[in-house]
């Protein structure tokens, strides 16, 4: 084929290509999220065909709600300790299991697993391990001589129980994401280190700690942007997010506003609202990784 | 280098055609599983007519005899039942046939409203009066020429309270109450016999602290009494104080008054006053059926649950007590499920038949029993009360005696209810938070999650009416 013609037809090919691509994401997410954000203004039911033009009657509504401003304030409770953790215990495992001679693959893997199992599966199994009555969170307690707890039917502790679950699933991912870090440092540091007479604790803080730190900004702002979502436990775990709303987040809020009180303009604002937070912390994660 | 090109259309190709998989209305989305009716070789033998004062004929031809299919969607539940009289349904109309699809339960309410607005949806379908805010914009209204009012509300409860905006889109073909289960086993232990069960919460409420059983450190091992995962019992306290639940506007809910604080008070009593209950227990009937909870307070569908998965559980069942059993105006409150509801965008062939099949269903008594013993509920039809299907089941029976003393509040939207159980139930049972400030937080909370709902409480037209004390 002559030069001309093939770049040509590589061209049609690659437009083609990226223009359907185009038409996809307009199909099914740019025009739902105009539409949606149209029916934020609006007294918005779809199952009856209803779309009333309200002006910011659901803005001033959600805003002024006392429920969701306890859903907006679990939220980010849950999504600040949740990702803390995440990345905290995640630096410690990878840490430790780099240390580790034969055994790496063993503990990687075991820490692992449950990333990869479903949140609706793990959280089923962790209703049970909160059970008050029958379950092994409280009879490990009462072994060491303690008094069972209410876990998921204490409004103090239900809560705590879910990022616990959230914390237990989740750390394996960061600390692979560390691994690899660590895996990535010059050995040319720690042996200027072990000259300087540096310990384990002084290399961490001095080399380690620095070097992962665009890694720790990937894996804090994946965390929020996902934990700021945080539905299927919520779900799974509770009685409609009790007791008491204590377990109430956002999204679950959208979920209920929309498909079980069928106040669709509500969800939507709702949906702008977490969207607006998710993309000030991109911006944020944006501006912090230009510094480092 | 064309090689690779192909690849790249066809790659292409398949994304097109993977990304729009999704597209298409809901009706589509689930395989129709084709249940052809059996069809019965037309026979000239008069069929009987029957019915009581509502009455069927199965003479007259549906839609001039063309063959007719009507979409029928229900959940997996329901498709045995619907499925089987479906059928019975055709055997006397041959061109009548059914073509099912089944959903499952959660996702019925959010397919069909969407369905059925696309026209391409359900010409029949299962209903439940708690989404007539969603779903009677979409139905066809009982006519009277096949439905006359009156024969309507002389064989069936409650016809006056589903009346809407002066049509009737549905009649319940049995209603359900609240009841207290006990576990006869463990009431035997307790020396307790069924003269012993209690007609007043005075008595109740020492009945449970005798069957509540506690370990060394004062944990409850055995409940004498759960209403876990069922708080919304604060609403039959109201109701047998002679309280609405809503006020003279039919749409505000009401907590501000000495019952709603008797009612709350009588619940926090119960499980924290006498240690009777726990609010860390599990839901009331799984306690009950592992046999941790002595009594329950549940409804009439428990029952069955309790025969399909623990059937050795030795139970029985009580009316719910009262604070006066010498002077009450109501049990609690009640509520129905439906006959099935008729798409109003079905042409009007199939509008006929399903019409026509929902006045079999209303007037077929067997077709009527065996709904109301599959879903635990007692029969609507007042005819039907003492069916011995009815009476040898102790949860039928139950509430079959109570039914004319409960309430229908209407079709008030679900999150009323799972708003009490949060702010009262929970708060109270297991928060421990006293009952006045509870009752403060619901007062806040239950009518900010009632905003916006289109609904008006038909509790006034209850047939107990003149006997509320709040009037």
């Amino acid at each position: 084929m002559k030069p001309n013609k093939k770049i040509t037809s590589q061209k049609v090919m690659i437009t083609g290509t990226l223009g359907l691509m185009a038409v996809f994401y307009l199909a099914f997410m740019i025009i739902p999220i105009i539409y949606a954000f149209v029916g934020s203004f609006c007294n918005w039911n779809p199952m009856i065909g209803q779309m009333d033009f309200v002006g910011l009657e659901n803005y001033k509504t959600m805003l002024g709600s006392t429920a969701f401003q306890k859903a907006l304030v679990n939220t980010l409770v849950f999504t600040v300790v949740v990702t803390l953790f995440r990345v905290v215990l995640g630096m410690l495992l990878a840490v430790l299991i780099d240390s580790l001679g034969f055994l790496k693959s063993f503990f990687r893997t075991v820490y692992f697993l449950p990333v990869v199992a479903s949140m609706v599966a793990i959280s089923l199994v962790w209703v049970w391990i909160f059970e008050p009555t029958s379950g092994i969170a409280n009879q490990i307690l009462g072994f060491f001589g303690g008094q069972g707890l209410g876990w998921l039917k204490d409004q103090h502790l239900a809560l705590p129980s879910i990022m616990i679950t959230t914390i237990w699933k989740d750390v394996g991912f960061s600390m692979v994401f560390y691994l690899a870090g660590l895996s990535n440092i010059s050995t040319s540091l720690y042996e200027a280190a072990d000259v300087d007479g540096a310990n384990m604790i002084q290399k961490f803080f001095k080399i380690q700690l620095p070097m992962l730190s665009s890694t720790t900004v990937l894996i804090s702002v994946t965390g929020i942007i996902s934990n700021l979502q945080m539905f299927d436990q919520v779900f799974m775990m509770t009685e409609k997010a009790g007791p008491n709303n204590a377990t109430l987040t956002a999204v679950y809020m959208l979920y209920d506003e929309a498909f079980v009180n069928y106040r669709f303009g509500n969800a939507a604002v709702i949906a702008f609202v977490i969207f607006l937070i998710t993309l000030a912390f991109s911006v944020i994660q944006m501006k912090t990784e230009k510094k480092i | 280098m064309k090689m690779k090109k192909i690849c790249g259309m066809l790659l292409v190709v398949v994304l097109a055609a993977g990304s729009l998989a999704g597209c298409g209305s809901g009706a589509k989305q689930e395989e129709p599983v084709k249940k052809d009716a059996a069809k019965q070789e037309d026979s000239k033998e008069k069929l009987e007519v029957f019915g009581d004062n509502l009455k069927y004929d199965p003479n007259v031809e549906i839609a001039g005899g063309e063959d007719v299919t009507l979409n029928f969607w229900v959940p997996a539940a329901w498709e045995e039942y619907y499925t089987k009289w479906s059928s019975e349904y055709s055997k006397i109309h041959p061109n009548v046939s059914f073509e099912f699809t089944i959903t499952s339960f959660d996702d019925h309410w959010k397919k069909v409203p969407m369905a059925i607005q696309s026209k391409s949806g359900p010409d029949i379908f299962w209903m439940h009066n708690s989404v007539n805010e969603i779903m009677l914009p979409h139905m066809e209204a009982l006519p009277e020429d096949k439905f006359p009012i009156d024969q309507v509300k002389a064989d069936f409860r409650n016809v006056e309270a589903n009346i809407v905006d002066g049509k009737l889109y549905y009649v319940d073909m049995g209603l359900m109450t609240g009841v207290i289960f006990y576990n006869k086993d463990i009431w035997e232990e307790a020396g307790l016999t069924d003269a012993d069960i209690p007609k007043n919460w005075d008595d109740f409420r020492e009945i449970a602290k005798q069957l509540t059983v506690k370990d060394d450190k004062g944990n409850i091992q055995v409940a004498g009494f759960n209403t876990n995962n069922a708080e919304y019992i604060w609403v039959d306290l109201m109701y047998q104080q002679g309280k609405w639940l809503f006020g003279p506007d039919e749409e505000t809910p009401v907590f501000e008054s000495k019952e709603a604080l008797n009612a709350a008070q009588l619940m926090y009593d119960i499980y924290n006053t006498d240690g009777s209950g726990s609010g860390t227990q599990p839901k009331g009937e799984e306690a009950f059926a592992n046999g941790k909870a002595a009594m329950i307070y549940c409804w009439g569908w428990a029952s069955n649950y309790f025969k399909s998965n623990f059937p050795d559980l030795n139970y029985g069942a009580f009316a719910l007590p009262v604070f006066d059993e010498n002077s009450f105006p109501a049990y609690g409150r009640t509520n129905g499920d439906v006959s099935v509801g008729v798409s109003k965008y079905a042409d009007d062939a199939k509008k006929e038949a399903a019409l026509d099949f929902v006045l079999y269903q209303m007037c077929n008594d067997d077709m009527i029993i065996e709904y109301d013993v599959f879903d635990g509920m007692a029969p609507s039809k007042y005819s039907l009360s003492d069916h011995p299907s009815i009476q040898e089941e102790p949860v039928l029976k139950v509430e079959a005696e109570m039914l004319d003393k409960s309430i229908w509040p209407g079709a008030v939207p679900d999150n009323y209810f799972s708003d009490i159980q949060k702010y009262i139930g929970q708060s109270i049972l297991v928060n421990k938070t006293e009952p006045a400030k509870a009752l403060e937080e619901a007062a806040k909370m239950v009518p900010e999650g009632l905003k916006g709902r289109n609904f008006k409480t038909v509790e006034r037209k209850a047939a107990v009416a003149d006997e509320m004390s709040d009037q």
